[in-house]
């Protein structure tokens, strides 16, 4: 990585404005189409209906879903602070989905990194308990940067699918995070079956993210179903539906397993 | 205005090195770059308020316009501000604005089309020289 421009406004702005942050929440997964965004904004609904103070910040380049599934977002406003997120179902979101509006972004790591920077420097977030980061989906210096930024009290959510590859890609994040001191809360096994009627399917197997936590001494701490209703009110943009489904009741059952709410 | 949050930003960074370095300074310059269309005057007027009271209160502050040099990864062609700003509304400047990078998801090469485009120089604010006394 390269070396900090002491000389940087940002490195000055972005240690304060993460000191009014009480603890940030990083949901990774290496890798896109896990379903590490709806896991995010889910979670974030969720923290918030538990009367908690609650930010997301979706730096998800690939796809970043966080508007959409909150049902579109207002543009932050500008202020004296800096750029005040909208509040949604309690939630602060921010979002680069909320300057580009669906447009794609064709920008390589290093913009990436200087669009990171800018949007944790310039972001008032005010007095804060958790800050759910959706993260950049990969393992590598976009990803390192976000960590390096992210100081403070801070643990990750790992998600994964029970699909080889996507568990191949969290093993090698979870080495990733041990090396940078990143205190992992658990994994978290998404799309994991099927429920038709009264029959499960699972058909990638059910041992495989299980495995991998006990292989690492990580925390399990629950698989998610596939649920159709809980697709549909995320693209229909209807947060406030999205945590009483299956899917969001069982992400609630895994929360209440890490110090977020116990 | 996210712009005096900049210029705080600026001068606690200023004085920081002035503190470390146990030097006065004398001056310091402020490269604005023109992709992000900052009004130079409002950036020299908020240094100016905002250094009062600070270390650095009575270093002179100086802004110089850094010109927007993008490159088209496709055909090598090298565009600035007229080519790639200009012809945008008023909104997506706003949003290049807050994030210059975001020149690629407006814009495209006027040659080629290609949205491959690397900012070589003019992105945003940054501090580019300070004097110090010796
Ligand atoms: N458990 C689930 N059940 C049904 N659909 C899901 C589930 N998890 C994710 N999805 C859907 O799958 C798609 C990809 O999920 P997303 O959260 O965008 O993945 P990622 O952020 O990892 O790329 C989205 O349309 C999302 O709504
Ligand atoms: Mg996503
Ligand atoms: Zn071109």
């Amino acid at each position: 990585m390269s070396s900090r421009n002491k000389l940087d406004y940002r490195e000055v702005l972005i240690p304060k404005r993460l000191k009014a942050i009480k603890y940030i929440l990083m949901i990774a997964s290496g890798k896109g189409g896990v379903g590490k965004s709806l896991v995010s904004a889910t979670t974030a609904l969720i923290l918030a209906k538990n009367n908690l103070n609650v930010g997301l910040l979706d730096l998800d380049f690939h796809g970043p879903s966080s508007s959409v599934i909150y049902g579109g977002l207002k543009m932050p406003s500008e202020e004296e602070e800096g750029l005040v997120p909208p509040v949604v179902e309690g939630v602060k979101v921010m979002s680069i989905d909320q300057f580009v509006e669906g447009r794609p972004i064709p920008v390589s790591g290093r913009e990436k990194r200087e669009i990171i920077k800018e949007l944790l420097a310039l972001t008032h977030w005010g007095d804060t308990d958790v800050l759910v980061v959706d993260m950049p989906p990969e393992t590598g210096d976009v990803l390192l940067t976000s960590l390096s930024y992210l100081r403070g009290r801070r643990g990750a959510i790992l998600v994964t699918t029970p699909s080889k590859l996507s568990l191949k890609v969290v093993d090698r994040l979870i080495r990733l995070l041990s090396e940078t001191g990143v205190e992992i809360l658990g994994i978290i096994e998404n799309m994991s079956r099927l429920e038709l009627q009264d029959k499960k399917v699972s058909p990638f197997g059910l041992e495989g993210a299980k495995e991998l936590s006990s292989k690492y001494n990580i925390r399990f701490l629950g698989s998610l179903p596939i649920d159709p209703e809980a697709s549909l009110y995320a693209d229909e943009g209807k947060p406030e539906k999205l945590i009483y489904t299956r899917f969001g009741l069982e992400l609630e059952k895994c929360l209440k397993k890490t110090v977020l709410l116990d | 205005m996210h712009e005096l949050v900049i210029v705080s930003g600026i001068v606690e960074a200023v004085s920081d090195l002035a503190r470390r370095e146990g030097k006065r300074i004398l001056t310091f310059t402020v490269a604005v770059g023109e992709l992000a269309s900052f009004d130079k005057n409002l950036i020299e007027e908020l240094l100016n308020e905002v250094k009062k009271g600070s270390l650095i209160e009575d270093a002179e502050a100086r802004i110089e316009i850094e010109r927007a040099e993008v490159l088209c990864k496709s055909c090598e062609a090298i565009w600035g501000f007229s080519d790639l700003i200009e012809p945008l509304g008023e909104n997506e400047r706003e949003m290049i604005h807050f994030l210059p990078e975001l020149v690629s998801s407006f814009s495209k090469c006027p040659k080629c089309g290609s949205r491959d485009l690397e900012i070589r120089s003019g992105r945003g604010i940054r501090v580019s020289y300070v004097e110090f006394e010796e």
